[in-house]
């Protein structure tokens, strides 16, 4: 018992280190998913907490580091239509009402990693800009999870 | 976690609900009810049968080269960075949550809806990710457009035509779990929205190894 909670408070630490210019924002269990086979896009998940008192909206994101890593960031959404899943552009971004927590998390909303120059492999840290609409911006560290951690790195489905 | 399972096959069932009845608008041959007991839906009509596909090694196979085996199978595109990883992982955990002897009955099998991108080569390296056990299936446009017309899968290309001919594009397609039994008979059809551990306990009751 006493293994697990040093585990779990080591996973938590790269979570934490939420560099941001305004602190009314919280980014927790911010993870994106290793590629798979051969594939250069892949999926990004966290939680957004407004601590302010008036509603904030995400616009943008884009990595940041390493360095020699190139790709877009798309904000989407996965949604069932008659039956059917597919996944739309967040045009307007996504909103984060004053006192609430938005959950990205997959088969819903997320962070698109397309056209990536190279693949990610579980352990590395991705530094994504997170961009709002009042030019107040937050850098976070993505931790790369393996395949089967489906929710988050710490904690299993 | 035990005593949570009343609230999450309702929220289950109602989720699915809505789900398959709009799935139906589009596939006027499946006709939908809930087993509130096991989370199965029930199939009126056809569905499965032959099929004549390229396996992720670049063998042609056919159904009856499947027999003796149940097959659990997912029908998504390997481009597909949410929903199709997901459901995957989701099926896996099912299988590898059962005992030893039904594991081994059951092969998990991946189904290309976009047969232009995921060739045998692209196939292989996805499935290998996910399980050393899971089969990949693609094949010609033919040979995956009779697969999915035999099956009801619905997919259809989305993007600008650039993307569609850039080969960026993303792919809108049914979500749905089959389970097809060792004589090559469809068995069981699961929502994708299903939970891991109801998918678990409906195999647990189904697979007779
Ligand atoms: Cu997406």
């Amino acid at each position: 018992m006493k293994r697990l909670f040093v585990l779990l408070l080591f996973n938590l630490l790269p979570f934490s280190t939420t560099a941001s210019t305004a602190s009314s924002i919280i980014i927790d269990d911010a993870w994106v998913r290793a590629s798979i086979g051969n594939m250069m896009h892949t999926a990004g998940y966290m939680h957004i907490t407004n601590m302010d008192s008036i509603d904030h909206r995400l616009i943008g994101a884009e990595i940041v580091a390493p360095h020699a890593l190139i790709g877009k960031v798309d904000l989407h959404q996965t949604v069932e239509d008659s039956g059917v899943f597919r996944m739309q552009l967040l045009e307007e971004g996504l909103l984060i009402p004053a006192g609430e927590t938005q959950i990205l998390q997959p088969k819903s909303t997320h962070l698109m990693l397309m056209e990536l120059n190279q693949k990610l492999t579980p352990g590395m840290v991705i530094k994504i800009i997170l961009r709002f609409a009042n030019q107040t911006t937050h850098t976070v560290d993505f931790q790369v999870c393996k395949l089967h951690h489906k929710f988050s790195c710490a904690i299993q489905p | 976690m035990r005593e949570h399972w009343p609230a999450l096959l309702i929220a289950f069932i109602v989720a699915f609900t809505g789900g398959f009845l709009a799935y139906q608008l589009q596939n006027p041959t499946l006709d939908g009810a809930d087993n509130a007991l096991s989370s199965v839906v029930q199939v009126q009509g056809k569905l499965g049968g032959d099929f004549h596909l390229i396996r992720h090694d670049g063998v042609e196979v056919q159904a009856s080269d499947f027999h003796g085996q149940y097959l659990l199978m997912y029908f998504g595109y390997s481009y597909c960075p949410d929903i199709c990883p997901t459901s995957l992982i989701q099926m896996v955990r099912a299988v590898h949550q059962l005992p030893e002897k039904q594991q081994q009955a059951i092969t998990p099998v991946f189904v290309t809806v976009d047969p232009v991108r995921d060739t045998p080569t692209e196939i292989a390296a996805y499935v290998a990710d996910f399980d050393p056990r899971m089969v990949g299936l693609g094949g010609s446009v033919e040979q995956i457009q009779a697969m999915m017309q035999n099956y009801k899968v619905f997919a259809r290309k989305t993007g600008a035509e650039e993307d569609i001919k850039n080969l960026t594009y993303l792919i809108d397609h049914s979500s749905f779990f089959y389970l097809i039994k060792p004589d090559g008979q469809f068995s069981h059809l699961f929502s994708s929205q299903i939970t891991t551990e109801a998918l678990t306990r409906s195999l647990t009751t189904i697979v007779q190894p």
